[in-house]
C-alpha cells in the first residue's frame, strides 16, 4: 500500500480542478471561485519530497490551465515555488499544528494567484483585473486558508494508515535461554 | 525549465498537450453529466400528472403559434431573398444552430469562459458565435475533440462591434474596466461624442468585423458618460444573457462551411 498517498494526492489535484470548474455556487454567492491547489502544495511541501512537489505542481498546473483560458503552463511555476519554499523551510515550521497549517494555507493561497497574474502579464496577456479582484483575492485567501488544516489532516491520516505496522517485541530473551549441557 | 519549455511550445504542440490534459477530465465530466441527468429525471418523476398535462397543453399551443409564425417568416424570407437578388445585394450568411450543454466554467477568476460539450467531431471551429434565445453569449475560442471553450462577452478576448438599435450609433463592447465582480456589466466604447441614446436602449451586434451576425441582442444601456475630454461617449451596458445560470447554449454554424 506504500505510495497510495502520492497517487491519491495527484488524483485529488485533478479532482479539485474539475470541481473548481464544475461547481458554480461560490462564484454565484461570493463573486469568486475558490482555489484549492495551493493548499495541496502546502501539504506536499510539509510532508513530501521535491520530486512529488514538482510532479504535483506540473499535473495540477497543467490540468488547471487546460480547463481555463490561461496559456498552458502558467500555473505550474507559482504552485511549484509555493511547495518548494515550504519544503525548504519545513524544519522551522510546526507542521503538526493546525494554526501553522492555516497560516501557511493563507500565505500560499494569497501568493499563488498573484504570481500567476504576474506570469500572465509578463507573457503579454490581459487578464480581467480591477478593484474587485482584491475582494476575490481575499475570498480565495480566507477560504483556502480555512481548507488547509482539513486537507492536511485528511492526507496525514492516509499517510499514517499506509505506514508498515511496527513489529512487536519478541518474547525471546537471551538471558533466560536454557543452555543445554552435555 | 519544464515550464519554460511548455510555455514556449509551438501552438499546435501546446494545443495537443492541452487536449491530452483535457482528456483526464472526461470521466469526471461524464459522471457529472450522469448525475445531473439522474437529478433531472428524479425531479420530473416527482411532478404530478395534472401539471405535466397542463404543461403539454400549453407547449402544444405554443408550438402551433410558432409554426404559423415560421410559415409567415419563410414567405418573408423568400420575398426578401428575391428582392435582394433583384437589387444585386450580397447573399446573407445562413446560420445553422446546434444546441450545446455547458459542462464547466473557467476555474480562474480573471477570465470569463465556459466549456461546452461539442467539439471538433461535431463540426465546431474557432470563432463561431454562441448564443441563447436571450442574446449573444460569446465566441468559440478553443476546440477540443469533444469539448470546446467559449469566451464570454465581457472577457478581454471577446470584443464585439455593437450598435444602439434605436439610433444606430455604433461602438465596441469591451470588458468593464475595474469591475470584475459583476459579470453582467460591460462597457460600450468608442461611440461618437454626439451619440444619441437613452437609458434602456437596446444594444445589438452590428455585424461589422464579420465574426458575429447582425442584430443579435447584447444588452441594455444603463448610463452614459463623456470620456477623453469629450472626444467619445461611453455607455455602461447590462447584458441580456445571465451567464451565472447558463445551462444550454446554441452554437451558430456557418452553412457555407
Amino acid at each position: 500500500m506504500r505510495g497510495v498517498n502520492n497517487i491519491l494526492l495527484i488524483i485529488t489535484a485533478i479532482a479539485i480542478v474539475f470541481l473548481e470548474s464544475w461547481i458554480t455556487i461560490f462564484r454565484r454567492l461570493l463573486g469568486a471561485q475558490i482555489e484549492l491547489l495551493p493548499t495541496l502544495m502546502v501539504f506536499a511541501g510539509l510532508r513530501k519530497g521535491l520530486i512529488l512537489i514538482g510532479l504535483l505542481a506540473l499535473v495540477g498546473g497543467l490540468a488547471l490551465d487546460s480547463l481555463s483560458a490561461n496559456p498552458l503552463g502558467v500555473s505550474v511555476l507559482p504552485l511549484f515555488l509555493v511547495g518548494f519554499l515550504i519544503h525548504r523551510y519545513r524544519a522551522y515550521i510546526l507542521k503538526e499544528e493546525r494554526y501553522a497549517q492555516l497560516l501557511l494555507g493563507v500565505a500560499a493561497c494569497g501568493v499563488t494567484p498573484i504570481m500567476t497574474l504576474l506570469v500572465l502579464l509578463s507573457l503579454g496577456q490581459q487578464p480581467l483585473i480591477g478593484w474587485g479582484s482584491l475582494l476575490q483575492w481575499l475570498i480565495m485567501v480566507v477560504a483556502g486558508g480555512m481548507a488547509t488544516p482539513f486537507i492536511c489532516g485528511l492526507f496525514e491520516r492516509v499517510q499514517r494508515s499506509e505506514k508498515e505496522p511496527v513489529a512487536a517485541e519478541p518474547s525471546f530473551r537471551e538471558d533466560r535461554e536454557i543452555v543445554r549441557g552435555r | 525549465m519544464v515550464v519554460g519549455l511548455i510555455v514556449t511550445l509551438p501552438s499546435r504542440a501546446g494545443q495537443r498537450l492541452e487536449e491530452a490534459f483535457g482528456v483526464l477530465f472526461t470521466p469526471f465530466f461524464e459522471v457529472a453529466a450522469a448525475a445531473e441527468n439522474l437529478q433531472q429525471e428524479a425531479k420530473e418523476r416527482l411532478v404530478p400528472r395534472s401539471v405535466l398535462e397542463g404543461r403539454l397543453h400549453s407547449l402544444r399551443q405554443k408550438n402551433q403559434r410558432l409554426q404559423l409564425r415560421a410559415q409567415r417568416l419563410e414567405t418573408l424570407q423568400r420575398e426578401n431573398a428575391q428582392l435582394r437578388k433583384m437589387l444585386g445585394f450580397k447573399k446573407r450568411t445562413e446560420w445553422r444552430l446546434k444546441p450545446a450543454r455547458v459542462v464547466g466554467r473557467d476555474p480562474a477568476n480573471w477570465w470569463r469562459s465556459l466549456r461546452i460539450n461539442l467539439g471538433r467531431e461535431d463540426g465546431i471551429k474557432t470563432n463561431l458565435p454562441v448564443r441563447t434565445v436571450d442574446g449573444l453569449v460569446g465566441r468559440i475560442s478553443e476546440v477540443g475533440v469533444s469539448q470546446s471553450q467559449v469566451v464570454l462577452l465581457g472577457d478581454p478576448k471577446c470584443r464585439v462591434a455593437g450598435l444602439v438599435k434605436s439610433t444606430r450609433e455604433s461602438g465596441v463592447v469591451t470588458p468593464r474596466a475595474n469591475v470584475v465582480i459583476d459579470p453582467l456589466e460591460v462597457d460600450f466604447k468608442f461611440l461618437p461624442s454626439n451619440a444619441k441614446m437613452e437609458i434602456g436602449d437596446r444594444v445589438v451586434t452590428s455585424g461589422q468585423g464579420g465574426l458575429f451576425p447582425k442584430g443579435l441582442p447584447i444588452g441594455e444601456v444603463i448610463d452614459t458618460q463623456s470620456v477623453d475630454y469629450g472626444l467619445y461617449t461611453e455607455a455602461r451596458v447590462k447584458l441580456t444573457v445571465n451567464f451565472n445560470r447558463l445551462q444550454t447554449v446554441w452554437v451558430m454554424l456557418d452553412e457555407r462551411s
